[in-house]
């Protein structure tokens, strides 16, 4: 008689989870795979292509299937480190073969050399250049992630990676260990007895 | 240095940590505040506030007179700016200007014709008669910004309404060597008074109250004595023991309510509103003369510096010419602000700004030291000294290895940047430097991480456009290929491919017919011949 009684509560206890977990893989059923968005927010959205994937997303995709984490010269080493605490996985150097981190830059085209011939429009990941065929085009600075991936279909090389040069705004404090203006006045020495 | 017997009229609170470092306002706080001869230029820098850079509305070679508008407020987070003296405009470009980073900004340069000739000046001293947006609209016009040090637009400080009972004037002047509103009040208490007076006709119901530091017994004699002149008995003079940093806006309310503004809030919030004395003066003189803010009381003090003292200073003058009004000679350092807030200037020709309360000049050995920063020992004094109740050392570890997200998760952006931590710090780490690197990093990181969200969308848009103009390529095809079948199709009824195929079976037969014919006659014969032949053999 125990033993059935035992049999019969595990047996309920049993039909009752199974029925909580399965109303619960319906109810909260995930989309998509949640890590590989994870991984594309870390990711710069530069969609320049240097990882050898056609965009952060499919590069993110990679990554999640135990792709390296180092292949984002865009990213650097701060993007290297920011994918490692993500995963668990160790921190490694930049690929060089990807390339090298480079200061944020901007596509600048030279307007009285452009002929119209929209390749760059279709070469940017972001839309980020205006124009239409045979009329002079232009990048929309705001927008350009500085991929260089407009540079190399102009046929007439007029455009121009620039460096975003460093304003008010954007200006942070350095590390205090690199430090070179700057390095006092916070602390005194004018003596520490009180008055 | 002497204190004020002066009760405190209200209860005081206490805040947690503070330091007592050496004072260093009798230096300057002896004699009354002095005009300045003029400057050849002036450099005004259009970013000299809080917030947004305002709009530039003179072209170079315009003359201008003191007081006109030479750049507007950009309607959202500035203010308007006006020519601190008369004379022309010869230039506006990037100049050096007084920011930690030594960059440069736009700034309007004012050559001065030495006349200081005000321009025409809009009076309102019936500030009853005015409307509450009139009141702040004339502030904004009257490019007035908190002067205590932040230059925090103060219309738009000012534009919360609702919950707000009790104004609470910043006299405390906290911060060692500086004593310009020590001096504002000693001399101006009454106008001081009056434009808090102005600003409490924007709420209801405002109680004042005024809180100073017991090292000003000058300033609170002064005090005492307008009020009564005003007859202004609801403003209580709240004298609050000497401490740094009691001037800091949530400590200076937590000295005086007993409340902690939370987290990511306001004094707002706590129903309270905090002007700095110098505002309140500007606000007084905007009002009942019209004149704009275009000049400031800067405090002139340090070793290097032989007349130190304050002095009325227009904006945009340089920093060389003050030292050179002050006689000072070879500064070691020149810092604008206090010793423990303040930065050091990267150049002496850079302008006054709104926000510059003091100019300390330096004599080599006064604040900088030459030792070195030493492990952290961790003994605790930073944390026993931070106002705001923080961990120093964690956020210095964090900060130091660069983990911010931990930063942040330890309230680093609750820190005030006052700097007390670094001066208790036995090891002489610069411990301040450590959290502004790494608010600073924190906030262009949020600023990047928009931008790449952005083109993460504008990337996900452009690749559903393409996708979808595929899509709509390939249908079209599939479209064109069909529509072309069925024309065919439609072209080509039973009837027609049957007389199609009749026909050409038709001309087939013709054809052959017409062979058929050729030979007839021939072959016949022959036939018949075989047929003649074929009897004869079966005969």
């Amino acid at each position: 008689m125990d033993l059935l009684v035992a049999v019969i509560i595990l047996a309920v206890l049993g039909l009752i989870f199974g029925a909580i977990l399965g109303f619960a893989s319906v109810k909260f059923k995930v989309e998509g795979d949640p890590i590989v968005d994870q991984i594309n927010e870390v990711l710069p959205q530069t969609q320049c292509g240097q990882c050898g994937y056609p965009g952060c997303k499919p590069y993110a995709e990679a990554i999640a299937n135990g792709d390296a984490i180092n292949k984002c010269p865009p990213g650097g080493e701060a993007g290297v480190k920011a994918l490692a605490d993500l995963l668990g996985r160790e921190v490694i150097p930049l690929d060089e073969e990807r390339g090298e981190e480079q200061p944020p830059r901007v596509a600048y085209i030279r307007e009285d050399e452009c002929i119209g011939c929209t390749k760059c429009i279709q070469a940017c990941p972001v839309d980020a250049i205006l124009g239409a065929p045979k009329l002079m085009h232009t990048v929309i600075i705001d927008e350009c992630t500085g991929c260089d991936l407009c540079v190399e279909p102009c046929p007439v090389d007029c455009i121009d990676m620039l460096e975003i040069p460093q304003t008010v705004a954007t200006w942070k404090w350095q590390q205090p260990e690199q430090m070179e203006l700057n390095q006092i006045p916070i602390k005194q020495v004018f003596s520490k007895e009180t008055h | 240095m002497e204190r004020s017997n002066y009760k405190s009229e209200i209860p005081i609170f206490e805040f947690p940590g503070g330091i007592h470092p050496k004072e260093h306002k009798v230096e300057s706080n002896q004699t009354p505040i002095r005009d300045i001869p003029l400057p050849k230029q002036l450099v005004i820098n259009l970013k000299g506030q809080a917030g947004n850079r305002s709009l530039p509305v003179v072209n170079v070679g315009d003359t201008v007179l003191k007081g006109q508008v030479i750049a507007e407020s950009d309607g959202i987070f500035s203010t308007h700016q006006h020519a601190p003296s008369s004379g022309t405009v010869v230039a506006i470009e990037k100049r050096p200007i007084a920011h930690p980073s030594g960059l440069d900004d736009v700034c309007v340069v004012i050559e001065t014709d030495g006349k200081d000739q005000w321009c025409d000046l809009s009076p309102k001293p019936n500030t009853h008669n005015l409307q509450r947006a009139e009141i702040l609209a004339h502030i904004c016009e009257s490019g007035i910004v908190g002067l205590g040090g932040a230059s925090f637009p103060t219309h738009i400080k000012l534009k919360r309404e609702s919950g707000i009972h009790t104004l609470i004037i910043n006299a405390a002047e906290c911060e060692p060597y500086i004593t310009c509103d020590d001096r504002l009040l000693q001399e101006h208490a009454l106008e001081v008074l009056k434009g808090a007076q102005i600003i409490s006709q924007l709420y209801q119901d405002l109680t004042i109250i005024i809180g100073i530091e017991d090292n000003k017994p000058d300033a609170i004699d002064a005090l005492v004595s307008a009020r009564k002149e005003l007859g202004l008995d609801g403003a209580k003079i709240a004298v609050i023991p000497t401490k740094y940093p009691s001037g800091g806006e949530k400590q200076l309310i937590q000295l005086i309510t007993g409340k902690e503004v939370p987290h990511g809030g306001l004094p707002a919030d706590l129903g309270l509103v905090m002007h700095n004395v110098a505002t309140c003066f500007a606000i007084f003189e905007a009002f009942e003369y019209g004149k704009p803010l275009v000049s400031r009381v800067v405090t002139l003090t340090g070793e290097a510096c032989q007349k130190a003292g304050n002095y009325q200073v227009p904006f945009g003058t340089p920093v060389e010419h003050l030292m050179k009004i002050s006689e000072a000679s070879n500064p070691g350092v020149l810092v604008m602000g206090g010793p423990m807030m303040g930065f050091e200037l990267p150049n002496s020709k850079v302008g006054i700004v709104k926000a510059t309360n003091c100019i300390i000049m330096a004599a080599p050995k006064e604040l900088k030291h030459d030792h070195l920063a030493l492990p952290c020992i961790r003994c605790g004094a930073c944390m026993d000294a931070c106002p705001a109740s923080l961990l120093p050392q964690q956020l210095y570890w964090h900060a130091k290895s660069d983990e911010f997200e931990k930063a942040e998760e330890y309230d680093l952006f609750d820190c005030i940047e006052c700097g007390a931590c670094a001066y208790v710090c036995p090891s002489d780490i610069p411990l301040v430097q450590y959290y502004r690197y790494a608010k600073s990093t924190i906030r262009n990181q949020k600023v990047e991480k928009t931008k790449a969200d952005k083109a993460r969308l504008r990337h996900e848009a452009r690749q559903e456009r393409l996708e979808r103009v595929k899509r709509e390529k390939a249908e079209k095809h599939r479209k064109a290929a069909e529509a072309r079948r069925k024309a065919a199709e439609a072209a080509g009824d039973d009837d027609t491919k049957k007389s199609a195929v009749a026909a050409a079976l038709a001309r087939v037969k013709a054809k052959k017919a017409e062979q058929d014919e050729d030979s007839a006659t021939g072959s016949s014969n022959e036939t018949e011949n075989q047929e003649t032949d074929n009897k004869g053999n079966d005969a």
